[in-house]
């Protein structure tokens, strides 16, 4: 199996099989643009990622290398939040700050599989919730002027709890 | 994302090429001197819009718009993600479901709010659920309106029965809207269906699932053009022949879908409803039937003339039985119906056909009565149409207080399987935003038909040369097993579906309810490749197989073995005692 290194933003160099990196279409194209087939010494930078995040990703991309490529989006129906894998979710049960970092990696690495199933985890965080609740869960600051908000209220009032 | 992943391939180059440290200043991240990057924490509000708008797709549009109200990054990246939809469901949960005088309320606030930020849409669905179908149904007022008013893309409309629909509504509808391709509609007037096919001359789907309309093939004749998916009302007045008559001679003739809900009155006659569905219309993909005995219902047994046509009409069949008529008709009076009437034979004639769904209706006398699906055409159509994909077969069961059935057939969480497997059946390769929404009993969903099916094409030539053509000795074969007891088997029988995978090799969903079973058909099934969901209910075995327990057995775990085939979902619901 030809490895390929990658290097975090924090210079962790990380020796990867190239068909893991490969479920990354962003290193993908990168390797195929440049005609990397395997190892010739060069690490990859992989600049917006941090060392340990890259190895939580690495790790997921290896349990998930067998995975069916996931299907294309269609707008249709709203998606089932419900079906996240076990090991999935024992896998994302990491504090928030960790959470949105793999979500931004997941999104500039372009890993489908892994974008999804860590979206599905926030929006079941905030799925059912008051605002209230929503910034409390994020520790989010409310930040519209009072008028603002009694404005936003008055348009979102046929969606309130009764 | 796009012009990222290249921003971030020059980066990478100018970073190969000896460019030093191009500092990017991320969110929430800063280089400290030493080279180190160091991250605060990151929030929920510091994540691009594209990731936001990818959580949100996650959520119920409910949740979407209650995050307007968290902080302006929220509302902002919610406004954009709405603005940019172009598909959406009004669901009962968005409208909310407060019932006032006794109706359930139809919220024109939340309706009007969804129209006024997602002015792109280029489908609007109603859900399809009681609670919805009830709020339309009573709402006093006019959505045409609003939704002529708010929207200006609108290429596909999936509406049920509304207080709303009128001749002036629908002509103003399709006045503003003359591009619409995708029509769900329940009308009760004959004039609206004609006001419909004039003016939307690129309807491709038109929908009448629940709407009752009298004599209205004239109108059929007129579908324009691009028409490729009917689904037809209920057939009340037993116009079925006439209403494919009218396809037939019109541009119904290139229809790829044909959903019809039928009464057979008289099993002679009505052969000539699927003769002609096979003869005239050849670019059937899908058929669906549901079918069950009108209450005039002819027996062929009970009319001696009758019986002589029968008779006649089977002589010139060559794979007709030669067996002892009599003493077969001593021990199930009905046996005409089911073997000596090959009623749905004309559907072989189907050759693209890769989703036949055939469901009669349940009954409730007091005698058992034998399956109008007969093994014979069911045979000849399994040989002639090799490119099935998807096969229903669900049998009429008897219903009574001791003896009922519990579980509809089409269960939610399989039809979510079997939707998601027939729009990766049907998808349109390039179009992302497009594509398939489904299905089977939910009369209101729209299904497309793509008219290329890439998928399909592709897997015909990756697996083109895997699966041998059924030979004649199989076919043979499996007639012969089809009626190797002389018993009646009242429904679809075992030897029957043991041709199957020598037949079916492309199947992936295959459903079968009140058949019979042995381990001749459990073989075949088990053989089946390409299965991916298989769906039993009801089903019987066969009586004289002593040893059905442990063909069972066997056959569930061949199922579940996953070495050699992909993963096969199974769903069995009221199982017999073994």
């Amino acid at each position: 199996m030809p490895i390929i290194k990658l290097l975090s933003s924090d210079e962790e160099p990380f020796e990867v099989d190239v068909d893991i990196a490969r479920m990354s279409i962003t290193l993908r194209t990168m390797l195929d643009d440049l005609g990397i087939e395997e190892d010739d010494g060069e690490p990859i930078p992989v600049q917006n990622v941090n060392s340990s995040i890259l190895r939580k990703v690495i790790q997921w991309c290896t349990y998930h290398k067998n995975d069916p490529p996931t299907p294309d989006d269609d707008e249709q129906r709203e998606k089932r939040t419900d079906d996240i894998p076990s090991w999935d979710a024992d896998f994302l049960k990491v504090d928030q700050g960790t959470l949105f970092e793999i979500i931004l990696a997941a999104n500039y690495l372009d890993i489908k599989g892994l974008l999804d199933v860590t979206c599905k985890t926030v929006a079941n965080m905030i799925r059912g919730k008051t605002p209230e609740e929503i910034r409390k869960t994020f520790n989010i600051k409310n930040d519209f002027t009072p008028q603002e908000e009694e404005q936003i209220r008055r348009e979102n009032e046929w969606c309130e709890e009764k | 994302m796009a012009v990222q992943q290249t921003y971030d391939i020059i980066n990478y180059l100018f970073r190969v090429t000896a460019f030093p440290f191009i500092q990017q200043h991320l969110l929430g991240r800063q280089m400290l001197a030493n080279g180190q990057w160091t991250s605060t924490i990151i929030n929920l509000s510091d994540l691009d819009d594209y990731c936001l708008s990818h959580i949100f797709k996650f959520l119920p549009t409910r949740d979407v718009i209650k995050c307007r109200r968290v902080c302006r990054r929220l509302m902002n990246a919610a406004h954009e993600y709405l603005d940019t939809r172009k598909r959406f469901t009004y669901t009962s949960h968005l409208n909310g479901q407060s019932i006032k005088d006794g109706h359930f309320h139809f919220n024109l606030e939340a309706f009007d709010f969804a129209l006024r930020y997602q002015p792109h849409l280029r489908s609007l669905t109603f859900e399809n659920n009681p609670a919805m179908k009830h709020t339309l149904a009573t709402c006093p007022h006019n959505i045409f309106d609003l939704i002529c008013e708010r929207l200006h893309d609108l290429k596909e409309l999936h509406i049920t029965r509304s207080l709303a629909i009128n001749t002036s509504t629908i002509t103003k509808l399709v006045q503003t809207f003359p591009e619409l391709t995708h029509l769900t509609i329940t009308i009760y007037n004959e004039e609206i269906l004609g006001i419909i096919v004039d003016n939307l001359k690129h309807l491709k789907y038109l929908n009448l699932a629940d709407s009752i309309l009298y004599n209205y093939e004239p109108i059929l004749l007129r579908l324009p053009e691009t028409i490729q998916i009917f689904i037809a009302p209920v057939d009340l007045k037993n116009q079925k022949i006439a209403i494919v008559d009218a396809l037939a001679n019109g541009n119904g003739k290139n229809l790829e879908r044909l959903d019809m809900n039928i009464k057979i009155h008289d099993l002679v006659e009505d052969v000539k409803f699927f003769d002609k569905i096979g003869n005239n219309l050849p670019n059937l993909k899908w058929f669906q039937c549901e079918l069950g005995r009108s209450n005039v219902f002819k027996e062929t047994t009970q009319n001696q003339s009758d019986d002589e046509d029968v008779r006649r009409r089977n002589s010139t069949d060559q794979t007709s039985l030669n067996m002892n008529q009599s003493s077969i008709v001593a021990i199930c009076p009905s046996i005409y119906e089911h073997r000596h009437v090959n009623l749905i034979r004309g559907l072989r004639q189907l050759k693209n056909l890769r989703v036949l769904i055939l469901k009669e209706n349940d009954y409730h006398d007091s005698e058992d009565r034998c399956t109008i699906l007969d093994d014979e055409s069911l045979l000849e159509i399994f040989q002639h149409c090799n490119k099935l994909e998807m096969l229903t077969i669900s049998c009429a069961i008897r219903c009574n207080k001791r003896n009922y059935h519990r579980y509809k057939f089409d269960m939610d969480e399989n039809l979510s399987e079997v939707n998601r497997i027939l729009s990766d059946m049907f998808v349109e390769k390039k179009s992302r935003n497009s594509i398939t929404k489904s299905i089977i009993n939910q009369s209101a969903e729209p299904f497309r038909l793509g008219r290329k099916a890439p998928a399909f094409d592709r897997s015909e030539s990756m697996f083109g040369d895997m699966f041998e053509e059924p030979s004649d000795s199989d076919y043979e074969r499996s007639m012969d097993s089809g009626i190797d007891d002389l018993h009646c088997p009242h429904t679809v029988s075992d030897g029957c579906l043991a041709s199957i995978n020598v037949c079916l090799p492309r199947l992936r969903i295959l459903q079968l309810r009140g058949v019979r079973l042995g381990f001749k058909s459990m073989e075949a099934i088990a053989n089946l490749r390409r299965l991916e969901c298989l769906r039993l209910d009801s089903i019987t075995f066969n009586h004289n197989d002593s040893e059905t327990g442990e063909h069972f057995t066997e056959f569930i775990s061949q199922m579940t073995s996953g070495n050699l085939r992909n993963k096969t979902n199974i769903r069995i619901t009221n199982f017999p005692l073994l």
